[in-house]
Formats: structure tokens, C-alpha cells, sequence
């Protein structure tokens, strides 16, 4: 009789570190998600926190930064559970999918969901993507329109948002075959500086740099470095140190691939 | 001025896009970018001389702007921020700043170097401060820390 019950809680025991672990997982993709869609440390480390309180954790260790995060959880009725989630990729910012987890934390806080709700949730918005022809405009009006505000004229902005599109189809072709982030922006950046060379070459009367500096707005990592920085203010050195020394080889790589254009043509 | 405050709008349009902002937010987006470029001239134009100061202020602007937006439309600030503050993003002056390096020209490749260093600092200054009033202000709210 005390060997069967023996048995019992101990295979309830395990059933709830199953339970937690698959929590665990569930949270760990929604941190990696948030912080490749562009959403802060700090947010993810705030969010997945709330949501592991709401689970049932007594305390949460949560430590994200911008290649790895790791998780212990303490739930009440089982032992404490650790993962750790390897960031490979810097992803591309989607600020709706960060937008829709920090929904999904706020209802899990209310009233939390079941596992298999969170999971069918969580897969619903990382496969969610922005509709391709927006992305498209983005690039047009943002490589146009800084293109003029940084000091080209009118030719010098249609010309940017002609080769913004480029960029962009550039970006999302490129991205499968570049092995790290470093090649990808060279690649893009070696691109574009051919094409926008060209336009140079064949409309004297435009400024190839007013074009160019409109296109590199779209690929350099100025959001990336200003955000490092705010971090390391904020107080997350790691995070931030390692975002700066990565955004400061990315311009490089960028400068690189738009140089080589600028010498041949 | 007026053709950056439209140039820098639509900039600001476009990158709400690039970064997957919700449609129904563009214009909001959009509406951070005009203000911030506008109490950049502000500041760069009446107030102060050189880039720093004006960074700063249009970058808490900005970032309080975003808050408030954030509040009434329970979304993330950063969602509104980033793309909003892109006018005052340094991609120029790295650009410049890679430039100088690659053609071997030291002298103007640290010039630019400064700047670039000026507007990163001035933005992060800037959206720092207000953020840690608004972080304040939650925890004096929930009385408890992220950590717990």
C-alpha cells in the first residue's frame, strides 16, 4: 500500500516537472521571439517573469541578453526548473508580434491559460508575418524620404526609393544563404552600392551619396547601437556591449560592401 | 526645415513599417517622427549649439510622447519609439564616420566618429530618462520589483 503510494506521487511528481518543463519551453520561445522582433531586454525579462509568477512560480531568475536567455522557475508544488535558449540570429524587428506577446502576458497575469491554449497561442504568433508588400513600401518611403532629408533633391529621392525596393528584395533573398549577419550586410551593402553606382553613372545629375546614404538608412544599425547604449545605461551591460561591438562591425561590413562599388564604378 | 519635417515623417512612416507596426499605429508612428525632428529644430535653432542637447530633448520628447501613447492603447512604447525616433538615428554620420576608415582619411573619420557618438548618447540619454520616470513610477504602483 505505502509502495503504491510511493509510486502515485512520484509519478504525479514527474507529470508536473513534464509540466513545467513544457511551460518552460513555451516561455523560452516567446523571449527569443520578442527579442528577435526587436522588443528590449528588459521587456522580455519583465514579461517572461510575469507570466512564470502567473503559472504558479514562487520566484523567477530570468536573464536574457541579446544571444542567449536562461530561466529558472520555482513553482510551488514541484522542484525549481532551469533552460536556457540559444539566440543564434538577430532576427528582423515585427513590433506587432511584440505587441501581441505582451497582450498574451497581460491575459496569462488575469487568468492564466491552459499549456496547450499558450502553445497553440505562442506557435499562432511567431509564424504571424508583416504582409510582404508593406514591407516593400516601408523600404521605398523611408529610403526616399531620408534620402531628401539628409540633403538630396526631389530625382535624388524617387531614385532612393527605386533602389529601396531593391534593397529590400536584396534582404530577403540574401538572407538564407549569408552564414551570419556580418556577410549579409556586406552582401546587401555590395548590392545595392552597384545599383545605386549605376544610377550614378547614368543620371549625372543626381548625388549618388544623397541616394546612398538614403539606402544605408534601411541596413545601417543605428537603432541597434542607439538601443545598446540605453542599455547599458539602463544597466544591462552585457547585453549592451555586446550590441555595440556587433553594431560597430556591421557599419564596417556595410562601409566595406558600399566602398567597393564606389572604387570599381 | 519644412521639407525635413516631411521628408523625416515619411521616413518615420516608412521604418513603422519596416519594424511590423500594426497599420492602424502608421499614423502614430508617423506623428513621432514629425514631433521629434520639430523639437530637434526647436532645440538646435533657439536653445543650444551642436547636436547633443537638442538630441537629448527631442529624444525624451519623443520616448514621453511614446509613453503616453503606449498607456492609451496598451502597446508597447518601444513600438511607437523606435520607429519614431529614427530622424535623429546617426545612420549618416556611421556611414561617414565608416567612410573616412575605409578611405584611410583618420582626421575626418574621428570628426565623424564624435558626432555619431554625440546622437547615440543624446537619444539613449534622452529615452533613458523618461523611461526610468515611467519605471519609477510602476514600481512605486505595483511596490515590487521585476526581480521577485
Amino acid at each position: 500500500m505505502t509502495s503504491t503510494m510511493s509510486a502515485l506521487q512520484t509519478g504525479e511528481r514527474v507529470n508536473r516537472i513534464e509540466y513545467y518543463n513544457a511551460l518552460m519551453n513555451q516561455l523560452l520561445t516567446i523571449g527569443e521571439s520578442m527579442l528577435t522582433s526587436g522588443a528590449g531586454v528588459n521587456k522580455v525579462e519583465e514579461t517572461l517573469a510575469a507570466i512564470g509568477r502567473a503559472y504558479g512560480a514562487s520566484r523567477m531568475d530570468v536573464f536574457v541578453i541579446t544571444s542567449c536567455a536562461i530561466v529558472t522557475m520555482y513553482p510551488e508544488d514541484s522542484c525549481a526548473v532551469t533552460q536556457t535558449r540559444r539566440i543564434l540570429s538577430p532576427g528582423s524587428p515585427n513590433f506587432s508580434r511584440v505587441e501581441a506577446f505582451s497582450k498574451l502576458s497581460k491575459e496569462c497575469e488575469r487568468t492564466p491559460i491552459t499549456l496547450e491554449e499558450l502553445t497553440d497561442r505562442v506557435e499562432s504568433i511567431v509564424s504571424r508575418q508583416y504582409p510582404e508588400k508593406l514591407i516593400y513600401l516601408g523600404s521605398v518611403l523611408a529610403a526616399g524620404g531620408f534620402a531628401v532629408f539628409f540633403g538630396g533633391t526631389l530625382m535624388d529621392g524617387i531614385l532612393a526609393a527605386a533602389a529601396g525596393a531593391f534593397v529590400c528584395y536584396c534582404q530577403r533573398r540574401l538572407a538564407w544563404i549569408s552564414p551570419n549577419q556580418v556577410v549579409y550586410l556586406f552582401l546587401c551593402a555590395l548590392c545595392a552600392g552597384f545599383v545605386i553606382s549605376a544610377m550614378g553613372a547614368a543620371f549625372p545629375a543626381v548625388h549618388p551619396d544623397m541616394i546612398m546614404i538614403g539606402d544605408i538608412m534601411l541596413l545601417i544599425p543605428g537603432v541597434a547601437m542607439t538601443h545598446s547604449v540605453r542599455d547599458i545605461l539602463a544597466g544591462d551591460t552585457i547585453s549592451g556591449f555586446m550590441r555595440l561591438l556587433e553594431t560597430i562591425v556591421w557599419a564596417g561590413a556595410l562601409a566595406c560592401g558600399f566602398m567597393i562599388p564606389m572604387w570599381l564604378i | 526645415m519644412i521639407i525635413q519635417l516631411i521628408a523625416g515623417t515619411t521616413g518615420a512612416l516608412g521604418f513603422g513599417m519596416l519594424f511590423g507596426l500594426r497599420p492602424k499605429y502608421l499614423p502614430i508612428a508617423a506623428l513621432g517622427g514629425f514631433l521629434c525632428w520639430a523639437v530637434y529644430l526647436v532645440g538646435i535653432t533657439f536653445i543650444w549649439e551642436g547636436v547633443f542637447w537638442p538630441t537629448v530633448l527631442s529624444a525624451a520628447v519623443t520616448s514621453l510622447f511614446s509613453e503616453i501613447i503606449g498607456k492609451i492603447y496598451h502597446i508597447p512604447a518601444s513600438a511607437i519609439y523606435t520607429p519614431a525616433v529614427v530622424p535623429l538615428v546617426p545612420g549618416a554620420s556611421l556611414y561617414y564616420t565608416m567612410n573616412a576608415i575605409v578611405a584611410n582619411d583618420w582626421i575626418k573619420a574621428q570628426y565623424m566618429a564624435v558626432e555619431t557618438v554625440k546622437y547615440t548618447l543624446g537619444i539613449a540619454i534622452g529615452m533613458s530618462a523618461v523611461y526610468t520616470i515611467f519605471a519609477i513610477k510602476k514600481r512605486i504602483q505595483l511596490k515590487g520589483s521585476r526581480y521577485e
